[in-house]
């Protein structure tokens, strides 16, 4: 019964996503199913757990009524709208869900075969959603007795919901959300490679992706139920929104990027930045929902007292020199070891350098200066941590380097290849 | 030609581990690469030299990619044997979840349990995700009036102390309290 009712909730994250991606893409626009499937995904999971958090502002406690009120509430909009999105489905698209649902059988066989049991999801990310859980509600009372107090809340409340519907906190089925997430990684590198290459070449880098230790650690293994592959997945497809020129959907998700960490506030200041600067008209259009989300959330935090760990008790009387080479070199170091990574970031810098012209035209550029910038606000972060240097670079950055994984791979494609379709 | 080439990546990279000789591969992967190039020589005219270097590195990495789905699926069948045993045995294992024995009782908003032994941050931290809602009271030098203990560690109450033994694993005790005097009483330290 609890398995049965996972897959009510996965489905459930997908439909609303569906009902929301139908809202904001471009009426008329032909939208590749692959691309509808992940970014939908991502729109169920980042609507339904922000609704869930307004509804505790207002409910005292938030049950499985309200949880599906939303879907309902959806359904009439949409079809008030009658917006038609003309969803395109080939063969080779056929042959990438193949490959990846062939992908998450394999995977799913040792998926659940452990529970969730890593320090951060122990400490703080599944421990918020178990006592949002109980609680049926956020309250910044509860939010306070845990670490990392401050932190966003995709990850928590998306398992709580998931847990309202299996009716009990259960640390070896709330995988089948993050395995579900992983696979949508892949899905979207299919799309990605595919838009670019051959479809062969797409599902050979699929195979390669899949393979990669962090992607295994990260789907299955210790670091199941911690925020980094969600976080992976919501800044491919938002760029990959920008690029579409969908600015309001980009804008969407780029929210939900720092509804799920709080390093997803560079990305969405660097594609702000850019649309300022580029494309003002839409702006607004862009920019207005990542900031109410952001807004809403730190006055929700201040109103309670809770405060960032990293602004009031970052170590600023450091050699900050050292302190800047020191994450700098992990990167290097983390990058250029096979046994972790297999040969993609070698592609990738090798890509970088002999196709250097190219990489620096636009939107080309847009994707590195996202890659850089984010390298670069890892390693400030890492400079001025309040915590021990040497022990938070070694016990996090094969998850920030991931993070990076399918923008770098999107990078490639876009730097080598030629538009398909 | 072309077609040999391609194959014979693979079944040097299958022999290789066949024999476990991997010092092998080394040679194997720089004889690949130019393989991979002279087989392209008849038309590498239509190819940028950087689409050759870059097709032989993705090669490559497909192969080493094809080593880690190997070595994933030949420890399968421990996971799949591994899933059969229970859910409590699969918790025991490891290490990071040794506070898996408060997880057999429970913990009501009313509770308030006092935590000793808990020297690092981390142990506050993996008791709390199992005693949420109930208060946590740190106990130092002696043990805070509450309705619950938990010892984390192998230290334990006599059962003549006034504290009765709700459950027990790798991690620690929990008790709860009977008579918080006869606990505080000479006697019955632990």
């Amino acid at each position: 019964m609890e398995v049965t009712n996972l897959f009510l909730a996965i489905i459930y994250f997908q439909l609303t996503g569906i009902l929301v991606f139908k809202l904001f893409v471009p009426q008329n626009e032909k939208t590749n199913v692959l691309y509808a499937i992940a970014v939908s995904w991502i729109l169920g999971l980042g609507i339904s757990t922000f609704a869930f958090f307004l509804f505790s502002l207002i409910f005292p406690q938030v049950t499985l009524v309200q949880i599906l009120a939303i879907p309902f509430i959806l359904a009439p909009v949409n079809y008030y709208f009658k917006k038609r999105v003309k969803v395109t489905l080939n063969k080779t698209d056929l042959i990438g869900i193949s490959l990846v649902t062939f992908i998450g059988i394999l995977l799913s066989m040792s998926a659940f075969a452990k529970p969730i049991f890593s320090f951060d999801a122990i400490a703080f990310w599944s421990a918020k959603a178990r006592a949002i859980f109980i609680d049926g509600r956020v309250t910044t009372d509860t939010l306070k007795l845990f670490m990392s107090s401050d932190y966003p809340l995709l990850v928590p409340i998306s398992q709580a919901i998931t847990s309202i519907f299996v009716g009990s906190f259960n640390l070896v089925l709330l995988k089948g959300l993050t395995l579900i997430t992983s696979l949508n990684i892949l899905i979207l590198i299919y799309y990605s490679v595919s838009k670019y290459f051959h479809f062969w070449a797409a599902a050979l880098t699929v195979i390669i992706v899949s393979s990669i230790t962090p992607f295994m650690d990260l789907t299955i293994g210790e670091h199941a139920g911690e925020a980094d592959i969600v976080f992976a997945l919501i800044l491919l497809a938002t760029v990959l929104a920008f690029l579409h020129r969908q600015f309001l959907l980009s804008g969407i998700l780029a929210a939900c990027l720092i509804w799920t960490k709080q390093e997803g506030l560079m990305p969405t200041l660097i594609l702000s930045a850019i649309i300022f600067w580029k494309e003002r008209k839409y702006f607004w259009q862009f920019a207005s929902t990542p900031f109410l989300v952001s807004v809403s959330y730190f006055l929700f935090l201040k109103s309670g007292g809770v405060h960032g760990q990293y602004v009031l008790a970052g170590n600023y009387q450091r050699d900050i020199v050292k302190y800047i080479l020191y994450p700098a070199q992990a990167f290097r170091e983390e990058m250029r070891t096979l046994r972790l990574w297999n040969l993609v970031w070698w592609m990738f810098f090798a890509t970088i350098l002999i196709n250097f012209k190219k990489v620096l035209k636009y939107p080309t550029n847009v994707v590195a200066i996202i890659f850089f910038g984010q390298v670069t606000f890892y390693v400030a972060v890492f400079a001025w941590t309040p915590h021990d240097q040497a022990t938070q670079v070694a016990t996090t950055i094969s998850r920030l380097v991931f993070q990076l994984l399918p923008l770098g791979i999107l990078l490639i494609a876009l730097t080598l290849g030629k538009e398909n379709y | 030609m072309s077609s040999l080439v391609f194959c014979m990546p693979f079944c040097l990279n299958w022999l290789a581990m066949l024999s476990k000789i991997w010092i092998l591969l080394g040679p194997f992967y720089l004889s690949i690469i130019f393989l991979f190039i002279a087989s392209l020589h008849p038309f590498a005219r239509k190819f940028h030299l950087s689409q050759i270097v870059f097709g032989t590195v993705f090669l490559i990495a497909l192969i080493m990619s094809l080593m880690s789905w190997t070595t994933y699926l030949s420890r399968a069948d421990k996971f799949l044997k591994f899933s059969e045993r229970s859910y409590e045995a699969k918790l025991r294992d490891e290490d990071g979840l040794r506070f898996e024995f408060l997880r057999q009782t429970t913990y009501t908003k009313d509770d308030k349990v006092a935590l000793i032994g808990a020297d690092a941050a981390h142990d506050l931290h993996f008791s709390r995700f199992w005693i949420y809602p109930a208060e946590i009271l740190v106990g130092k030098g002696e043990v805070p009036k509450s309705n619950k203990i938990v010892i984390l560690g192998g230290a334990q109450i006599e059962a003549t102390c006034g504290a009765k033994l709700l459950s027990a694993g790798a991690g620690g005790r929990a008790y709860e309290v009977e008579d918080h005097q006869k606990i505080a009483q000479k006697g019955c330290e632990f």
